[in-house]
């Protein structure tokens, strides 16, 4: 049995890289949940990552199931790197390849204290006293990740700019980005719970578009806006 | 004519947002926002309707010349149809 986000569950048929990296987060008391497993017909089925070993499609597979048990239980995954400093969990996210890790890694170099909490897919749950980050054992090419987690602090949204800016994202737009950088291709009811909790997330933590050219100045500006909020008005 | 099935149309502050689910998730990987007069002709077109009945609704629901709503009309549709928004 496994615990991520403080959601037990049992795994089953899901390959070697999943039991390698879900290995911290095993736990041997509590009753699961639910049971996580992968036909081969889905792994046939798989779109898009063609290129991936069944082992790796099993992975991922397993990654999208509980992701989706996530969003029934108020929860949903960003595609994103989540750094943790003073004791608050900052996301960065945007498409592949836009310096996601490469920012984080900044916020390392700038607080000694500094850790990557998951590198590329961790859970978000809203809870009574606010928005919390899990680390996941779905994190990215080089298993970046703690099984711990952290109240969020912000998040941003990375793009590529001429020069570092950051400002608060209008709350439709964050809706948007939000949705398209989470798990895709769910039924409607999964989606009306996704927009629920991407609603009420919005309404929590202070969502940014960063605009940074790849270098530490770009995590000097943005956490000197995103730790004191500064700047912040909805 | 008809929006396509499986669209999720929500409100989020001022502007409304929508986003593909189930079926059509796997042939459309865009979301769109919508202003007020669009999300109006949206709801309106997730029932079977016609060009006159979207031009009598525009026209009782704003202040606007048929003019205007026309072309505002026609404007939509032609994106719709771009984007294979319709049924």
């Amino acid at each position: 049995m496994y615990r991520v986000a403080d959601i037990v569950f049992d795994a089953v048929d899901c390959g070697e890289m999943f039991r390698s990296r879900a290995e911290k987060y095993r736990v041997f008391e509590g009753e699961p949940e639910f049971v996580i497993s992968v036909s081969e017909e889905e792994i046939r089925h798989a779109d898009g990552r063609s290129k991936l070993p069944d082992d790796g499609r099993r992975y991922m597979l397993s990654g999208f199931k509980f992701y989706f048990e996530l969003i029934k239980r108020g929860g949903m995954m960003l595609h994103s790197s989540a750094v943790v400093t003073g004791g608050k969990a900052y996301l960065f996210s945007g498409p592949c390849g836009i310096g996601k890790s490469t920012h984080t890694s900044h916020w390392l170099e700038l607080f000694p204290d500094a850790f990557i909490l998951n590198d590329d897919k961790p859970a978000i749950r809203l809870l009574e006293d606010g928005a919390r980050a899990y680390g996941t054992p779905w994190s990215g090419k080089h298993d970046v990740s703690r099984n711990g987690s952290a109240p969020i602090g912000a998040i941003a949204f990375i793009e590529r700019a001429e020069e570092n800016r950051i400002e608060p994202m209008p709350a439709a737009e964050a809706a948007i980005k939000l949705i398209s950088q989470t798990v895709r291709h769910i039924s409607r009811p999964r989606m009306d719970e996704l927009l629920d909790t991407a609603e009420k997330l919005m309404e929590t933590v202070p969502i940014y578009r960063l605009g940074c050219i790849n270098d530490i100045s770009a995590a000097r500006l943005s956490s000197g806006v995103m730790i004191n909020n500064k700047r912040y008005h909805q | 004519m008809k929006i396509r099935e499986g669209f999720v149309l929500r409100k989020v502050a001022d502007a409304t947002i929508v986003v593909p689910a189930g079926e059509a998730s796997v042939d459309f990987n865009g979301m769109i926002t919508l202003n007020e007069t669009a999300a109006f002709l949206w709801k309106l077109l997730e029932k079977e309707t016609d060009k006159e009945e979207l031009l009598s609704a525009m026209l009782s629901e704003y202040d606007v010349d048929e003019e205007r709503a026309k072309a505002g009309i026609e404007r939509f549709l032609a994106k719709l149809e771009k984007e294979g928004l319709l049924a």
